[in-house]
């Protein structure tokens, strides 16, 4: 890989695909909130071919954007093409999810040929940091797009703060350090962390163990 | 009247705050009506939001500039408390110079500043008694409306499309559609038209 092939140009044009995404996701999610999430994703390839799409719910598990916009170009166009760019108003989940189909977004990505990611909004709520990683992800620098992007991600974000439980395990503040030790202890293939510091840490880490 | 004081907020689906009135599903109803404007007309001098509350729509039109222009924007409401919340966000945002704080009843304004190219918003009919305020707006003018159900502290209540449509009745609509969201007291659609009226 070269450095020019993580370079992304256009930012404008990139933007104004943003703020259509967010109509994607609000025309999918007004229709069924519980059958689709308020995020959309999109697959641009080099021939200037958009292909979008917003998650939705099978069978109780969620089909992330990410995954719904690079299945549906591929089955419309074949593989992802090299220089392609996928778009989205929520940067791609990286922690482990039980409700999620299939791996996180950053493996699928990772498995694809596309090196560039352009999104609306950083997910706080993700904290693990895979070094395996192939391509280079870019928030948009435009602040309003930013705000109206963390928008839409406020319908799960919030939720999550308000329910304040991890895989049914009470929080105290957030999900982090539940997240933190669940996504260790996967790394570690299974183990029960011992920190004296972060209880939840290693209820998180229980909770991996326990095939949660 | 305690009684009455004591039940009002428990009835409240969006808490009468800064942060309820941020809350996800409202910026999304917002963010609709936006984009759909924006697809009919998006070029506009003075726009009226009426039930401006802390200054969401705007911020919302601020934040969609560059797909919606306006000249400036004038936030009615009657919570004294909220306007000046909303003004004061506004102005830390560097917006404030182009919106105007007006504390009058949406059922008394004469909109002396709206122009030619002018737009009235009001995205919570359900919330301000009586409709008189659409008959004060000027014929001709665009507006967009929305209107929410299974709201229990609602001024008006709308249980359906079908009756917003017949209450809230316009020259011509160039768009009309219903979402359906949930939010935490349980699913509720929104109703929305945009139009001359």
């Amino acid at each position: 890989m070269k450095i020019s092939d993580f370079h992304i140009r256009n930012l404008d044009k990139l933007d104004e695909i943003l703020v259509g995404l967010c109509q994607v996701a609000i025309d999918r999610y007004g229709t069924d909130p519980n059958q689709y999430g308020a995020v959309a994703s999109a697959v641009l390839d080099n021939n200037n071919r958009l292909v979008t799409a917003g998650s939705y719910k099978v069978n109780g598990k969620w089909v992330h954007a990410e995954r719904a916009a690079i299945d549906k170009y591929e089955h419309k166009f074949g593989p992802v093409p090299e220089g392609s760019i996928i778009i989205t108003t929520c940067s791609p989940c990286t922690d482990p999810m039980p409700d999620r189909v299939g791996s996180s977004c950053e493996d699928l990505i990772s498995s694809t040929a596309v090196h560039k990611v352009y999104a609306g909004f950083r997910d706080p709520s993700q904290h693990t940091r895979d070094h395996d990683k192939t391509y280079h992800l870019q928030i948009t620098r435009n602040k309003k797009i930013q705000e109206l992007c963390g928008r839409f991600a406020d319908t799960w974000l919030k939720k999550d703060l308000t329910e304040l439980s991890f895989l049914g395990s009470p929080c105290t503040q957030d999900c982090s350090g539940h997240r933190a030790g669940y996504a260790w202890s996967q790394s570690k293939g299974g183990k029960v962390a011992q920190s004296p510091w972060s209880p939840s840490f290693n209820k998180g880490s229980q909770l991996q163990v326990d095939g949660k | 009247m305690i009684a009455q004081e004591i039940l009002t907020p428990l009835a409240e689906v969006d808490p009468n705050t800064l942060s309820g009135s941020d809350s996800p599903n409202l910026n999304l109803e917002r963010f609709w009506a936006i984009a759909e404007l924006a697809k009919i007309k998006n070029q506009f001098d003075t726009v009226y939001i009426l039930g401006s509350w802390y200054g969401n729509v705007a911020l919302m039109l601020f934040m969609l500039e560059r797909y919606i222009h306006f000249d400036r924007i004038i936030n009615d409401e009657t919570n004294a408390k909220a306007l000046q919340v909303g003004q004061e966000r506004l102005k830390r945002l560097g917006l404030s110079n182009r919106t105007q704080a007006m504390l009058k009843d949406a059922n008394r304004l004469n909109y002396q500043q709206l122009g030619d190219n002018g737009l009235v918003i009001n995205l919570s009919c359900h919330n301000i008694p009586s409709l008189e305020w659409l008959d004060r707006i000027p014929t001709g003018t665009m507006v967009v409306l929305q209107a929410r159900n299974q709201d229990p502290g609602a001024r008006n209540h709308f249980e359906n499309f079908a009756q917003f449509d017949r209450a809230l009745p316009l020259q011509k609509t160039l768009y009309q559609n219903t979402l359906k969201l949930t939010d935490p007291d349980g699913p509720y659609e929104q109703y929305m038209k945009i139009g001359r009226k």
